[in-house]
């Protein structure tokens, strides 16, 4: 391991290539990191959105390049999750995959200052050259304080830079500061108690030469309750004997000795945030007080918290439907030019039935997920996000969950890999190992087409029936919630027995949410679903057609020859399997092809359902021509009960590749994954065929 | 290892309350967390309001809590100058609060405040 050892014999960092970016949860860390980039690295208005290291790259002012790496949040380096383990492992230099760092960047949240000096100071301790960025001086400055930046850089013997971020200010300061030389900080305070000091020095000796500021990792390490997660991260477990030793002599002659060592350190930190900040003397009740008295009230806040979920809803269907409805005329249009032009055959059965219905059809939805996207958007830009981990603190509590594990279950409901990724901001392993195993409970927008087209066919195209479908998909989203919550408690009295951890969380300020942020992030969003619906599921609906249309049968009718097709064996193949559940062999079909993704269901419903509209003058909506199907015996096979069979089998089950290759890297093994994948499907086939079976008993 | 007589719970500090952090009971790398992150004896701390979470000034940051946590900080009023260490700074878990009497005393206090307010009309 190296210690960037052209940084500390004090080369100009122009010469210097890695810098890394650390600093508190919610500091700006990302918004720097894509101003100085031009990268679009997510970033929102709560703790924990990065939770994997980011590399961009940006020139400074003399043209030359420099890696940033953009870093998980952590209050100290001595991690309690897994993500701060990353931001450690960096600092250390102990990460195989990235260099070490020959510089860090320490953001700070100007208006936290005295928190936020903690890990400088510490970053400070190790002996690597910094850069101190004030981020948010605005709002600091809006609030009344004043800061003496220059005898805070004196005091820190590194460079300080006020900076806005969001607005790009002071990067121009930072780019000329790392054209400079820079020499490590000064440690800030390394004072600690005498019996302690005397720890630290019989064991400083033992540690490997070229470790950044031994001393410094040292304190680290023995101070650690748990020292053994620390000194793997460090790989010097075979010292943990001694360690171990110094702590229990620690123990004897002074209990609280690690409170001690923390409390010096703060009040030297008090001390100079004393010196270089003048705070406003009136505290009043701010906005924020008031609305986090409203947001979470033990009722009130409940209703807000339903209140925003409906409105959520109701505006995918209602602001949606109209885009959804113009794309839809759109490609009826398209299809209906391209067989004017094109002559009868396979090119135009392909181009019509294969890829307009089969992509197109889960194209149309883009605007419905997009408002999904809006509403999330500026649920987590807007600071709320933190304020609904605490409502739900209770209710995860109950099922031995901590309040922070809802923070990836909601992010969830974009996408289950984010969530299943965030789950590394939970210091508990068994808390990420039962979140990770949930979280694809909550239903992600992959599934909103699936709900969209079985709720269209459900009211049959009844006109004004927005609320009640906004109420039913909201009642659905809200039964992956509680399923989740279910299994969560099942596996927390099983497999993964434990109380929760304490739920501390720093509460960001609201903040009017940034339509530039949610709007590009609602760009990325649709890019990465077109980009899907433009190769994975053309892919997939191009092979389906090819399976519905060959082998060719001469001289039977359409019905018959779908039914004689390569898809049509296979789908009476397993059609004993799933007819208990109300579903036939195209459905089964669809079924299929959604365990790579679950829109495939749509497009394979939709070639598989082309041929339906044929006996129509124009191309009909893919829900009316549901309707059209029926059994031999002549019942219609999309009946409101097999719409809502279909949509539960899709609450409960877990089908998408990504999402279990994503949960195996995670939990570092394929028998998680295998699992999750095993118990989902079960508990889906089980209650769709209970919730089947007793509405047939009930004349359903 | 016990509790200094006038330390109470965070949970049941009133809102507004400017205070002197006693000690925090908890396991070890819990308690260790909340050292780190300002909640260690003889720092300052506001209590801002009372929910589904316990929001604190500390630090100079606002900090959510849930009232699990809020129930294993123990606090003093503030007055005067920062207490000194008296070596008690951990709490036995065994002493924790959760027999509610501090709880039953406030309620008890609170509806005697109502009540009184009542009668000056």
């Amino acid at each position: 391991m190296k210690l960037a050892p052209r940084a500390r014999e004090g080369a100009p960092l122009a010469e210097l290539t890695n810098i890394a970016l650390v600093g508190n949860p919610n500091s700006g860390k990302s918004t720097l990191f894509n101003a100085l980039t031009g990268l679009r690295q997510k970033v929102a208005n709560y703790p924990g959105v990065t939770i994997e290291k980011k590399i961009g790259f940006f020139f400074d002012l003399h043209g030359r390049k420099c890696q940033l790496i953009d870093l998980p949040g952590t209050y100290s380096l001595l991690p309690s999750a897994p993500d701060e383990e990353i931001t450690c492992e960096v600092l250390f230099g102990t990460r195989p995959d990235t260099p070490v760092p020959d510089a860090v960047i320490c953001v700070v949240d100007a208006t936290h200052l005295e928190r936020s000096l903690y890990l400088v100071a510490q970053v400070l301790d190790l002996g690597l050259p910094a850069i101190v960025m004030l981020n948010m001086m605005d709002l600091l400055e809006a609030g009344g304080d004043s800061l003496d930046i220059a005898v805070l850089s004196a005091k820190l013997g590194c460079p300080v830079i006020p900076c806005q971020a969001s607005r790009r200010k002071g990067l121009v300061e930072l780019r000329a500061a790392l054209s400079h030389e820079l020499a490590p900080g000064r440690p800030v305070c390394r004072r600690c108690p005498a019996a302690v000091e005397e720890a630290l020095a019989r064991i400083a000796g033992d540690f490997p030469e070229e470790r950044v500021e031994r001393r410094a990792l040292c304190a680290l390490i023995l101070g650690a309750p748990d020292p053994r997660r620390l000194a793997e991260v460090l790989a010097v477990t075979h010292l943990l004997p001694a360690l171990r030793e110094e702590q229990e002599r620690l123990e004897g002659k002074m209990p609280d000795w690690r409170q001690q060592t923390i409390a010096m350190r703060q009040s030297e930190i008090r001390t100079l945030t004393g010196e270089v900040l003048q705070k406003s003397p009136v505290i009043a009740k701010s906005a924020t007080d008031w609305l986090d008295h409203w947001v979470t009230h033990p009722f009130v806040g409940w209703l807000v918290f339903l209140g925003i979920m409906g409105t959520m809803f109701l505006a995918v269907f209602e602001v949606g439907a109209g885009p959804k409805d113009a794309i839809n005329a759109l490609f009826s249009v398209l299809s209906a030019r391209l067989e004017k032009i094109l002559p009868a055959g396979d090119l135009r059965d392909l181009l019509t039935e294969g890829v307009i219905g089969g992509a197109g059809n889960v194209i149309v939805f883009l605007p419905q997920i997009l408002v999904l996207f809006f509403f999330l958007g500026l649920l987590e830009d807007s600071g709320y996000m933190a304020r609904a981990a605490f409502l739900m603190d209770k209710v995860m509590s109950r099922v031995g969950l901590q309040g922070k594990a809802f923070i990836p279950l909601l992010a969830s409901h974009a996408c289950a890999i984010p969530g299943i990724l965030s789950a590394r901001t939970l210091s508990d392993p068994g808390d990420r190992m039962v979140t990770i195993l949930v979280a694809p409970f909550a239903s992600c927008s992959a599934r909103l087409p699936v709900y969209v087209l079985m709720i269209a066919a459900f009211f049959g195209g009844r006109p004004g029936a927005g609320v009640a479908e906004a109420g039913i998909v909201m009642s659905l989203y809200l039964l992956g919630l509680a399923t989740a919550f279910g299994f969560a408690w099942l596996f927390k009295n099983s497999l993964f027995r434990g109380r929760p951890a304490p739920l501390v969380l720093e509460l960001p300020p609201y903040r009017r949410p940034s339509l530039r942020t949610i709007g590009t992030q609602m760009l990325s969003r649709a890019g990465a679903f077109l980009r899907r619906a433009g190769t994975t599921i053309v892919a997939i609906s191009v092979i389906l057609w090819w399976l519905t249309a060959y082998p060719k049968v001469p001289g039977v009718d359409q019905s018959a020859q779908l039914a004689g097709s390569f898809a049509g064996r296979i789908g009476h193949f397993i059609e004993p399997v799933i007819r208990p559940l109300g579903f036939n062999w195209k459905i089964g079909i669809g079924l299929i092809s959604a365990q790579a993704a679950r829109e495939n269901f749509v497009s394979t419903i939709g070639v598989l359902y082309a041929g339906k509209s044929k006996g129509e003058a124009e191309p009909i909506p893919l829900s009316r021509a549901l309707l059209t199907d029926r059994w031999p015996d002549g019942q219609p096979v999309f009946t409101p009960l097999v719409c809502l069979t279909i949509m539960l089998f899709f609450v409960f089950s877990l089908q998408c590749v990504s999402t279990v290759v994503a949960v195996r890297r995670e939990t570092g093994s394929w028998r998680w994954a295998f699992f999750q994948f095993g118990y989902m499907t079960f508990f889906a086939y089980a209650v769709c065929l209970a919730v089947y079976q007793a509405g047939r008993a009930c004349g359903l | 290892m016990e509790v200094a007589p006038l330390a109470f719970p965070l949970s049941e500090a009133s809102v507004g309350a400017q205070l002197w952090i006693h000690s925090v009971a908890g396991n070890p790398c819990e308690r260790y967390r909340l050292h780190e992150m300002g909640f260690c004896q003889r720092a300052e701390l506001v209590k801002l309001s009372h929910g589904a979470m316990t929001v604190c000034l500390v630090c100079g940051a606002r900090v959510g809590l849930s009232a699990a946590v809020a129930r294993r900080i123990f606090v003093t009023a503030a007055s005067g100058e920062a207490p000194e260490s008296d070596g008690r700074t951990e709490v036995d878990p065994g002493h924790s609060p959760s027999s509610g009497e501090g709880t039953l005393f406030c309620r008890i206090l609170d509806r005697f405040r109502r009540r009184r307010g009542g009668w000056a009309k």
